[in-house]
This record gives structure tokens, C-alpha cells and sequence, in this order.
């Protein structure tokens, strides 16, 4: 039986050929990104809505 | 809440993880728990009593099946299963079922049933599947029942794959939930993979969304119109979900755990059954492990096999939605499956080229996926017609002034990278692999980091744009 994928598990982590400067970096830009865009976020001055419109608590659409 | 939204990178995403590590292990299982349900009820809290439900019918079920012996194992597998289908069923099919039902009342001249939609609660199609996975493997006595039910309700609910998959077995985490290992070099990973899944999504899948919503709008789309659609949504779609998918598998890694893979560069297949070892490859696992193997798989005879290849195609097709549409793009699927199967034991599929046989399946590929994005199967056959010439060659003026060079340079940027990318993994290794050179995995990370940001940037000034598999 070939005509469905038979394993779907393939190595993806771990891999110790990595430079090191992948094993730090990515997840340092991201935190810093997220993080930053949090601050951001959460201490605008005169409103609750990400740049989208999206209320920060409560997700609602706020603007039409 | 989608992976792509600011509410979810800004807010849900920080908060989730900061707490999550600095729990000790054993208080882990229970923060995903409430992390899941919380992003889920997100969305609807009303709902979340059907996640909750699924999830203990499953654990007890479960471990009833194990207590039991003889035909009773089997019984309760049914009620069990049945349970499961009889919630997709009504929430998934009640709809379709009862305007089918109404379209043949009305035809043959009576009164259609009038009934109230019923809303499709999000993600239950991934779930309902997870939980009949871990019933049939409990009575298939490929795997013990969990006797931790937090671990197997965080299992379900588990936020990176709860909305649009991939389609995973217990057994697949079970040990991980017990242990992981939660390592910067893992985070980085997944913060790389996240980053790639949402760079596609946005960057890509979303650019070239309009085009696609216009070009499926025409009523009458020229060759040039529907040619355009067609390449545009074969893109869009798979940049949209392999970018979810990304996502996915990332967000997992950042969490310690290791999802399996979900595509495998679709679009270089060479046939319609390497097609399928390659696109949304959970899902056909899935479907070829209780399903196709369910029906009988090719244990009954030359013509069963057809018969069963076919049928699972086309249950897999009704899964994705409850529309004619979806039926047919599965029987086309299906009957090329078992066309190709035939011709195989026939000895008439004869090796042919590359440059024959990946095109040639793409097109089989484009074909279906015009069917698969209609809005119904009329809309569909005009789209065919417009395929054909029938409606005339050139763009239609109420098309042009629509279309915007971006779209244009994005689809050229996707349909690149959809071949580039087999040969870069080929020669240079994915970031994951131990092929990996370090020079341009190094130059194709950092290239990736501004891409991010551009997309976060774009995020913020386009609308809403839900994955397409959340439909499902």
C-alpha cells in the first residue's frame, strides 16, 4: 500500500551539524520581537486595540 | 485566535510561554491545558464543553475497551466511534444534509423543512479525529490507555495543532508528555520554523488572496482569468497551510514536544499517489491507517482495492466540508488513485521524465483544487469553461483593473521557491536536517529575520485573513 504517506515522522530537531549561531539566534530575535510588540501593545496611550484594530482583552473588531 | 494575529503573537504567545517556563515540568501538562482552552474559547466559549466532552468520552471509552473482552471490546468501540461521528455529523453535515434534503423537496413541487444553521464549531474535525485515532489504536492493542487524563485531554486540546491539524496519534506524544527536553537549541528551532510559517502565510498566502477571491468572482472568466485563479489558489493554498503547518511544528518545538512533518514539497510530485505521500501527509496517514485499512485496504480483492482507494478519497473529500464540491475533488482524487494503481499492476506505467510527469500531475493537481475552492459546483464548471477558452482569451476588463503588480511579483517569488526549495534541501540541507551547511543555512536564517518583521508590519495594515484549513 503506497498511495498514502506511510510515516509522517521525519527527523526535525536536534541536529548537532547546526552553527551556533542558529542555535541562539532565532529564538532571540523572536522573544525580542514578541516581547517588544507586547510593551508596545499593552501601554499606548488612549487605546486598547492592536494596530489591526483588535481589542487587546477581548479580541472584538473594535474599528468599522 | 490564529497564529497570525497580533493578539496571539502580542499577547497570547508571550504570556503563554514566559509562565510555561517558569513551571516546573510536572505543572506543565496543566498550564497547556488552560492555555489551549483559553485560546479555543477565544473564540467561542460556548463550545468549549464539546472539546471537554470528546475528550473525557475518549479517555473512558478508552479505558473500558482495555477492561473488556471478546465481542464487547468491539461494541464498545462502535458506541464509541459512533459517538464521535454523530457530534461531526450534526455539527459538520446537519446543514448540507437538510439543504440537500430541501433543494429534492423543493424540485418534486413540496414545502422545504425550514431549521436554524448550526454553527461549526472550530477545530472539530482535527479533534474528533484525534480521539477516534486513539480509541481504534486502544482497541487495536497498538497502544495502552493513559490512565493520566490531564496529559491526554492537554494531548487534545494542544494549541499548535487543536484548530487545523496536523492530524496526530496519541502514541505519537504520549512518551513526550511523560518527558521532553526543553533546550535553547530546540526553542531556536521552532522560533525558526514559526517564523518561516508565518513569513509564507502572510507574506505569500495573503498577498496573493484577492486575486484569488477575484478571479473565483467572475462569472464569466476568460481563459486568461481562470488560468490566473487556478495558479493563484494552488499557490495561496499551499502557502497558507504548509505555513500553518510551520507554524505548528515550531510553536511544538518551542514547547520541548516533536511534531511529525506535514509536507514534503508537493508540487515535484510525478503522480497523483506521490501527490498524496507528499500533501497534508498526516491527514493520509490518517485516513490510509484507519480508514482505507478500516474498509478492508487491499485485502479483498483486485476490484475492492479500487473500490477502497476511491471511497477513501471521497470520505476524505466529504471531511474537508460538507459541499458537493469537496465530494468531487475526492472522487477525482480517488479515481486517479486507483486509475494509477491499476495501470501500475497492469504494467502499462512506464517511467517517463521529470519534465513530463511533474508537470502532467500538476496540472490532475490544479484541476482538482479549482473544483476544491468553489463555492459550489456551478461556479466550478464555469471556472472549467473559462479553462477551455469558452469564454474568451484575454483578461476580462472587470478583472484587470483589479489585478496589482504585487500579486503578479508574488506568485512569480511563490512558484520559485515551490521548486528552488526541493533543491536547496537536496544539496544543502533543511535547517533541520544533517545535511545542513552552515554558510547559507546561516544567510537564509538571517535573511529570514526581516522577512518576519515585514510581515508583522503587514499583519498590521491588511485585514483579517483566517488560515484556510480553519474551515475545515
Amino acid at each position: 500500500m503506497t498511495e498514502f504517506a506511510q510515516d509522517t515522522l521525519k527527523p526535525n530537531l536536534d541536529n548537532p551539524a547546526a552553527p551556533k549561531v542558529l542555535q541562539w539566534l532565532p529564538a532571540a530575535f523572536l522573544l525580542a520581537v514578541v516581547g517588544v510588540g507586547a510593551v508596545l501593545a499593552l501601554t499606548s496611550k488612549g487605546t486598547r486595540t492592536f494596530p489591526t484594530g483588535q481589542d487587546v482583552v477581548t479580541g472584538q473588531w473594535m474599528s468599522t | 485566535m490564529v497564529f497570525s494575529s497580533n493578539v496571539f503573537l502580542f499577547l497570547f504567545l508571550p504570556v503563554f510561554l514566559i509562565i510555561y517556563y517558569l513551571l516546573p515540568f510536572k505543572g506543565r501538562s496543566a498550564w497547556i491545558l488552560i492555555g489551549s482552552y483559553a485560546l479555543y474559547s477565544w473564540w467561542r466559549l460556548d463550545f468549549l464543553w464539546l472539546l471537554a466532552g470528546v475528550t473525557l468520552a475518549a479517555y473512558f471509552f478508552a479505558l473500558a475497551i482495555d477492561r473488556s473482552s471478546g465481542p464487547r471490546r468491539f461494541q464498545l468501540l462502535t458506541v464509541a466511534v459512533t459517538i464521535n461521528l454523530c457530534a461531526l455529523a450534526y455539527f459538520k453535515y446537519a446543514n448540507f444534509g437538510i439543504s440537500s434534503f430541501n433543494a429534492a423537496m423543493t424540485g418534486l413541487g413540496f414545502a422545504p423543512f425550514t431549521w436554524a444553521p448550526i454553527l461549526l464549531p472550530i477545530g472539530l474535525s482535527f479533534f474528533i479525529f484525534h480521539a477516534i485515532s486513539y480509541l481504534v489504536d486502544v482497541y487495536r492493542q497498538e497502544e495502552p490507555p493513559t490512565r493520566n487524563l490531564l496529559d491526554f485531554a492537554a494531548f487534545i486540546a494542544l494549541f499548535p495543532h487543536l484548530i487545523a491539524g496536523p492530524v496526530l496519534k496519541y502514541n505519537l506524544l504520549a512518551d513526550q508528555f511523560l518527558s521532553r527536553t526543553h533546550t535553547l537549541e530546540k526553542f531556536s528551532y521552532g522560533a525558526t520554523r514559526f517564523m518561516t510559517g508565518f513569513a509564507k502565510k502572510v507574506l505569500i498566502a495573503d498577498t496573493i488572496a484577492p486575486l484569488v477571491t477575484a478571479t473565483f468572482g467572475q462569472t464569466s472568466p476568460s481563459l486568461f482569468d481562470s488560468w490566473l485563479g487556478a495558479l493563484a489558489y494552488t499557490l495561496q493554498l499551499y502557502f497558507d497551510f504548509s505555513g500553518y503547518s510551520d507554524m505548528a511544528i515550531g510553536l511544538a518545538a518551542m514547547m520541548g514536544f516533536k511534531f511529525p512533518e506535514n509536507f514534503n514539497h508537493p508540487y515535484i510530485s510525478r503522480s497523483i499517489t506521490e501527490f498524496w505521500r507528499r500533501w497534508h501527509m498526516s491527514l493520509s496517514s490518517w485516513l490510509r491507517e484507519y480508514l482505507y485499512i478500516g474498509l478492508g485496504g487491499n485485502r479483498k480483492g483486485r476490484t475492492r482495492t479500487y473500490v477502497n482507494l476511491a471511497l477513501t478519497m471521497v470520505l476524505g473529500g466529504l471531511w474537508h466540508g460538507a459541499n458537493w464540491t469537496f465530494i468531487l475533488w475526492g472522487t477525482w482524487h480517488g479515481g486517479i488513485l486507483a486509475l494509477e494503481r491499476r495501470m501500475k499492476e497492469a504494467k502499462l506505467w512506464q517511467p517517463r521524465p521529470a519534465w513530463l510527469t511533474i508537470p502532467g500531475t500538476l496540472l490532475l493537481v490544479i484541476l482538482g483544487w479549482v473544483m476544491f475552492r468553489a463555492d459550489n459546483v456551478p461556479d466550478a464548471f464555469r471556472m472549467y469553461r473559462g479553462m477551455l477558452g469558452l469564454n474568451g482569451v484575454p483578461l476580462s476588463d472587470t478583472l484587470a483593473w483589479q489585478v496589482r503588480p504585487s500579486e503578479l511579483i508574488t506568485m512569480l517569488i511563490a512558484a520559485v521557491l515551490v521548486y528552488v526549495a526541493p533543491v536547496w534541501g537536496n544539496r544543502v540541507g533543511d535547517v533541520g536536517s544533517k545535511l545542513l551547511r552552515p554558510g547559507p543555512a546561516v544567510i537564509a536564517t538571517v535573511a529570514l529575520l526581516p522577512l518576519f518583521v515585514l510581515a508583522i508590519m503587514k499583519l498590521s495594515a491588511q485585514s483579517y485573513t483566517p488560515f484556510l484549513y480553519f474551515q475545515f
